[in-house]
């Protein structure tokens, strides 16, 4: 388990670098630079921008410099936590994402345990309740909830919130906690913002989680070992919850992987909808600007928390099923 | 007339069915599908000896699995119960026709694993791969006979090691992946037999094994039988394994019991037709190879399709014009012991022939020009 552990957390590291690399170069391939961007703010303000002036710029960005230059320059930084400066803000990278990237990962984190709390119990009764009304309409509210694109629901739920429940949407904090110091009061009321995001984000994953949860079940009870623990006099509950369901969970904690991406596209676009100070609307304006440095950083903090992503589902994996963790 | 080597046994068919465990009566069990129902257990009625074995043989797919699973009342859902008795006589307890309880009572469940044991045929999936062997069969200690989680480990370990597995205490945390097919069938056992149960129903438990692992389980199950002096019914494809297993044989045919007769009977002077073709077919040592197995004419009807008469007529030798194609015959007593649904060896009336008399009977009544028999039930 520890030599599991250590080739798993050296695999990380690797995978890491590498998105890095492959990222900095997508960033860099289109034409054009962050200079650019910065020269045309300048001209359109009537300033005028020499070509000596251009040309010292240039040099002091290193935006000539071949491309392994930047990554290594700029790499060989991140790691002390320097992470270069955003041409567009004029601001440290560091200091525009720390603020941000917390509520990120606990929005993302929220929806992810949101979408299980919902998905489980409701796939497990779809299941065990296979053809029944209720059932039926389970199923319905899966297809809508893939197929409800996330804006329009963030949309349509920022609509019903305010209009019919008097939320304030778009912010994290009501006017009198806005400024105040952390404390009970403003947890709560950050919370009290916080649902909505998380609903939205979730819906998907939820709905989908659902489908996965009850074919999954649907399967493991047909299996020997259910009959088998019937056979012994277990009741019905026991043999779904005890022995069904943990196999059934398989496949859904191997899908880890790919709901966390979901997830975390999805904070993306709740966030411009809504408005909120989180991560991902601040990547679009770096990619749309061309703010390497910004954009690049997202990118991988993003890579990292899918890979750490990726390890807790494998643990989770191994404490689940016995057949992994003993290899 | 058939020669398969079997231990010399001492039972005696006339005390057979004094005391049964279990007698299932007229058991129907349906299945409703989109494509509509199916009757995969159509009135069987059999009886399984106390401490004795009762072998159920048949061809695939005539419902052998269905009827053990309904004696657990553990019939896989569209399946349904539609009739019949099942009446259980446990040791120390009055008899009581288990389908009076509700399939998810607490009564029922009571009898699952305490009076009833079942293994299966595939000892590779019968165990749940997330517990430990020691976990799954303390569980159902801890169901039926004590609370106290060490008192259940112990018996959970005592058990185990008279199953014939090396290091028993090591097995109590193995999980089941990493045993062998044998090996897991022997916990399977182990599991079923924790409780002590009255009966065990084994379905085909011996069919996934090698020979050399099938003769060790046989001779395991025999044991334990002993031991705790259940009765067994061992359904099973192999009459090999009946001869060497099985006090008794009840021969199944499209959902019903066709015959039910002691071993030796069977073998020696097999009654119904659909049992003197089984007998047939199954290779004779020293036949030589002039010897030709005989493969049973015909083929097993639609599962949808409803027959008149026996439901043997189409594919048997000597069915009786008029007849068996009119009327079905009922499982009854002929005399020995043994029970057989023929109109060979009972007139439609029901009461005891030789075959002689109906073949004699049969030829007076084309000769006559038509059937005598009242309408079919
Ligand atoms: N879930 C089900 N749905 C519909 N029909 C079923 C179902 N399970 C069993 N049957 C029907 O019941 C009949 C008997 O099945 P059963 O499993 O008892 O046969 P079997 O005698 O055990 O055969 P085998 O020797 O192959 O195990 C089958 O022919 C099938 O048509
Ligand atoms: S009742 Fe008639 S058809 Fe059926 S097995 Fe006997 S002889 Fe054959
Ligand atoms: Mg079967």
């Amino acid at each position: 388990m520890i030599t599991f552990l250590i080739r798993r957390l050296l695999f990380m590291v690797v995978t890491v670098v590498f998105i890095s690399m492959i990222s900095f170069v997508l960033i860099e391939l289109p034409p054009g630079s962050a200079l650019d961007a910065k020269l045309q703010q300048f001209r359109s303000r009537g300033l005028n921008v020499t070509s000596d002036v251009v040309k010292s710029l240039e040099e002091r960005y290193g935006i000539n410099d071949p491309i392994y230059t930047k990554y290594w320059k700029w790499i060989s930084r991140a790691v002390y936590g320097d992470f270069g400066q955003s041409f567009y803000l004029d601001q440290p990278v560091s200091s525009l994402i720390g603020s941000r990237i917390w509520f990120s990962i606990g929005m993302s984190t929220a929806a992810l345990l949101f979408a299980w709390l919902v998905a489980i119990p409701v796939g497990v009764y779809s299941a065990t309740h296979r053809n029944s009304l209720p059932d039926y309409l389970i199923t319905v509210m899966q297809f809508l909830g893939v197929a409800i694109p996330e804006f329009l629901l963030a949309i349509v739920l920022m609509f019903i919130a305010s209009w019919y429940f008097g939320v304030e949407v778009g912010v994290l904090y009501s006017k009198a906690y806005r400024d105040a110091p952390w404390g009970v009061g403003k947890l709560l009321d950050l919370l009290s913002h916080l649902w909505l995001p998380v609903v939205v984000i979730g819906t998907h994953s939820t709905a989908w989680l659902t489908r996965v949860m009850r074919a999954n079940l649907l399967d493991v009870m047909g299996a020997q070992y259910v009959q088998t623990a019937r056979s012994k006099g277990l009741g019905e509950r026991v043999v779904v919850w005890k022995h069904a369901v943990r196999n059934a969970l398989h496949p859904l904690v191997m899908a880890l992987g790919a709901t966390l991406p979901a997830l975390i596209s999805g904070e993306v676009i709740v966030s411009i909808v809504l408005n909120l100070p989180t991560t991902g609307p601040l990547y679009v304006q770096a990619l749309i600007n061309k703010d390497m440095y910004l954009a690049i950083t997202f990118l991988l903090f993003l890579s990292i928390l899918l890979v750490v992503g990726n390890l807790l589902a494998d643990l989770a994996l191994a404490w689940l099923d016995p057949r992994v963790r003993l290899e | 007339m058939v020669t398969i080597p079997r231990p010399a046994s001492g039972h005696d068919s006339t005390t057979a069915a004094v005391d049964n465990v279990v007698d299932v009566r007229n058991l129907h069990v349906e299945f409703h599908t989109s494509l509509g129902t199916v009757r995969a257990v159509n009135g069987v009625s059999l009886g399984v000896p106390r401490g004795k074995t009762l072998g159920v043989v048949g061809e695939s797919g005539c419902g052998k699995s269905v009827t053990a699973f309904a004696i657990m009342q553990l019939v896989a859902t569209p399946g349904v119960i539609a009739q019949g008795e099942i009446i259980l006589r446990a040791r120390g307890k009055d008899p009581v026709n288990l389908l009076t309880y509700g399939k998810a009572s607490d009564d029922m469940r009571a009898v699952r694993g305490r009076h009833i044991g079942m293994i299966f045929q595939e000892p590779m999936t019968a165990l749940n791969p997330c517990y430990t062997i020691g976990n799954q069969i303390a569980e159902a200690i801890l169901l039926h006979r004590t609370s106290d989680p060490a008192q259940a480990d112990a018996m959970a370990l005592d058990i185990l090691s008279r199953v014939g597995l090396p290091s028993p205490s090591r097995l109590m945390t193995t999980f089941p992946h990493q045993l062998s097919g044998g090996m897991r069938q022997r916990a399977m056992i182990a599991l079923a037999l924790s409780c002590e149960p009255d009966l065990l129903l084994a379905d085909e438990p011996t069919t996934a094994l090698d020979v050399t692992t099938q003769a060790q389980i046989l001779d395991v199950m025999r044991e334990l039988q002993q031991h705790i002096g259940m009765s067994i019914m061992f359904v099973t494809h192999n009459l090999g394994v009946v001869a060497q297993m099985c006090d008794e044989v009840a021969v199944m045919y499209l959902g019903r019991i066709v015959e039910q007769a002691s071993v030796d009977e069977l073998f020696d002077s097999p009654k119904h037709p659909y049992t003197r073709a089984l007998m047939r077919s199954i290779p004779q040592l020293g036949s030589g190879r002039k010897g030709r197995l005989e493969v049973i004419q015909g083929s097993i009807p639609g599962q949808f399709s409803k027959l008149a008469g026996c439901q043997f007529h189409p594919r048997c030798p000597d069915a009786i014009a008029g007849v068996c194609d009119v009327k079905s015959p009922s499982l009854l007593p002929i005399g020995d012991g043994a029970h057989v649904s023929c109109f060979l060896h009972h007139d439609p009336s029901g009461s005891p022939r030789s075959p002689e008399a109906v073949v004699a009977h049969a030829q007076s009544m084309t000769g006559a020009g038509g059937a005598t028999v009242t309408s079919p039930n």
